[in-house]
């Protein structure tokens, strides 16, 4: 079983500070959401467990070695990233038999039904691929070379909605699942949120958020009822955002519920329920320095 | 496995240079002939097309070596393959590359060489050795130009500076083997052209080593 270690991880890329104290265990058989504004540094943490990079300071080790310039390791990793390939005239053929070539546990006939359901012409170059199918073949190989840790980074760009729902099915059924890492970097988190078991929030370059989903979903909640109940329920609390419609308001709060909260909403009839995890991301990265921090809309 | 990674990566960069090998050889033949057919053998009987193709293919290699050394370390490190593999492979194949360009040249330069109206003199005045060592003189010259080549492309893929510096490197040791030569000849009472393939030698494995030093901690960009 491999596991992925980053202990006291700095990345310095000049002076400029890129990611700083990064201490994240990613284990098998979890699919991790990694989310992130523009910038943030997802890309780069995933790039350095693919040893694209070699970290400044601290540890990161797979299946507890450093996988930086080491030939056993390095081939248990595959990132899948946007790639530009307008002037590969490689076919999607060859590229199965050069995947085939440098990773032994590369399942080819799991590559082709998985080709198959995107109805990939393998006899194309993949210069004539549309970008969303160019990106279908990077993820069918992604998943087909049953490394035991895949790193998905935007995998998804350029993919049309069917496309990115078959992509989905495919991580959730994918072979070997239990004893693989699947890491989804994503900007899309509305339509991918279902997929994960642990949310890694990257902010500023740091681990702002890294815990299983169902914990991360009671970091908010939203509360509905008579406008001035929600008022008088919320004077004292986070709300990130907030409808009113008619005599009804509905306000998204940040915080977990207590105890207490929850008898004050069941005595002031109030209805709970769980924030989306895409509101959640939103309002814990947004940087409020001069911003008002309740956004009402009318 | 380790090793396979090496041979793999070693026959795909060999295949790379070989499809840029296929398009250069035709090219470089008809503009050959070309050149003979416009100006005739009259003018231009000091250049055979032997010893016109073994320099021309230094350039040849000089471009695959910036084009290998700086395309291709992203899509070897992409598919598991270690900075040192990437090197070996790299090293290997240029290695590969060269003795069968070389060789390919002489057999060509043979065959053109019975065409009535092309160059018969050979230019390689500076080499008056044993004519193996003359052409394994050649061959190491080639290959000294690829290296220097993928120097420099690993260089600008680095960054700028090292770009630069990988120039500086190329050009001081393209004139060191001449520049040395006569010194190394009359020091050691060697037959002319024994220095060059000593300095070639010594250049070669300094450009081995540069390269090495250049990709250890290439960090690739995405």
């Amino acid at each position: 079983m491999v596991n992925v270690e980053f202990r006291d991880v700095d990345l310095r890329i000049r002076k400029e500070v890129i990611l700083q104290d990064v201490n994240l265990t990613f284990e098998p058989g979890k699919i991790y959401g990694l989310l992130g504004r523009n910038g943030a540094g997802k890309t780069t943490l995933l790039s350095l467990i693919a040893t694209y990079r070699k970290v400044t300071s601290g540890t990161l080790t797979v299946a507890g070695e450093n996988p930086y310039e080491n030939e056993d390791i390095m081939p248990l990793v595959d990132f899948l990233h946007q790639e530009d390939y307008s002037e590969e005239s490689t076919t999607v053929e060859d590229y199965l038999k050069l995947s085939k070539r440098y990773k032994s546990s590369f399942d080819t006939d799991y590559a082709l039904s998985l080709l198959d359901e995107y109805n990939i012409n393998l006899k194309k170059q993949m210069m004539e691929l549309s970008r969303g199918q160019q990106a279908a073949v990077d993820a069918s190989l992604g998943l087909a070379t049953m490394s035991p840790v895949v790193l998905f980074d935007e995998v998804t760009n350029g993919m049309d909605a069917p496309s990115r729902e078959k992509f989905y099915s495919q991580v959730l059924n994918a072979k070997n699942r239990e004893n693989r890492i699947i890491v989804l970097s994503t900007h899309i988190v509305s339509e991918m949120d279902y997929l994960f078991d642990e949310v890694i929030i990257i902010h500023h370059g740091k681990v702002l958020v890294d815990e299983p989903v169902d914990e991360f979903l009671e970091r908010g909640y939203q509360v509905t009822g008579n406008a001035s109940d929600i008022d008088a329920y919320s004077k004292d609390k986070r709300v990130v955002k907030a409808r009113t419609l008619g005599p009804t308001k509905a306000a998204a709060i940040l915080g977990r519920l207590s105890d207490e909260d929850a008898s004050l909403m069941e005595e002031m009839n109030l209805t709970y329920s769980v924030m989306r995890m895409q509101d959640l991301f939103i309002n814990m990265t947004e940087d409020r320095s001069g911003k008002e921090h309740t956004h009402e809309q009318q | 496995m380790n090793n396979n990674r090496v041979k793999n990566g070693t026959m795909d960069l060999s295949y790379i240079s070989l499809i840029g090998a296929l398009w250069y050889i035709p090219i470089f033949t008809v503009i050959y002939i070309g050149i003979f057919l416009i100006f005739g053998s009259g003018e231009l009987d000091n250049l055979s097309y032997m010893s016109v193709g073994l320099n021309s293919n230094r350039i040849f290699m000089l471009v695959m070596g910036i084009i290998i050394g700086g395309g291709f370390i992203k899509w070897a490190i992409g598919l598991g393959v270690t900075r040192k593999q990437f090197h070996k492979a790299n090293i290997y194949s240029g290695a590969m590359m060269s003795v069968a360009l070389t060789i390919t040249m002489i057999v060509l330069g043979l065959i053109i060489g019975l065409l009535p109206f092309v160059g018969t003199e050979n230019i390689q005045h500076n080499l008056d050795m044993h004519p193996v060592m003359n052409l394994i003189t050649v061959a190491l010259q080639v290959y000294l130009a690829y290296l220097a080549g993928s120097l420099i492309g690993i260089g600008f893929y680095k960054n700028g500076w090292f770009g630069a510096l990988a120039i500086v490197i190329t050009v001081v040791c393209n004139f060191l083997s001449e520049a040395l030569d006569p010194f190394l000849v009359n020091a050691l009472g060697l037959a002319e052209g024994a220095g060059i393939l000593i300095t070639v030698i010594a250049v070669i494995i300094v450009l081995i080593i540069v390269n090495r030093y250049f990709i250890k901690d290439i960090a690739i960009k995405i």
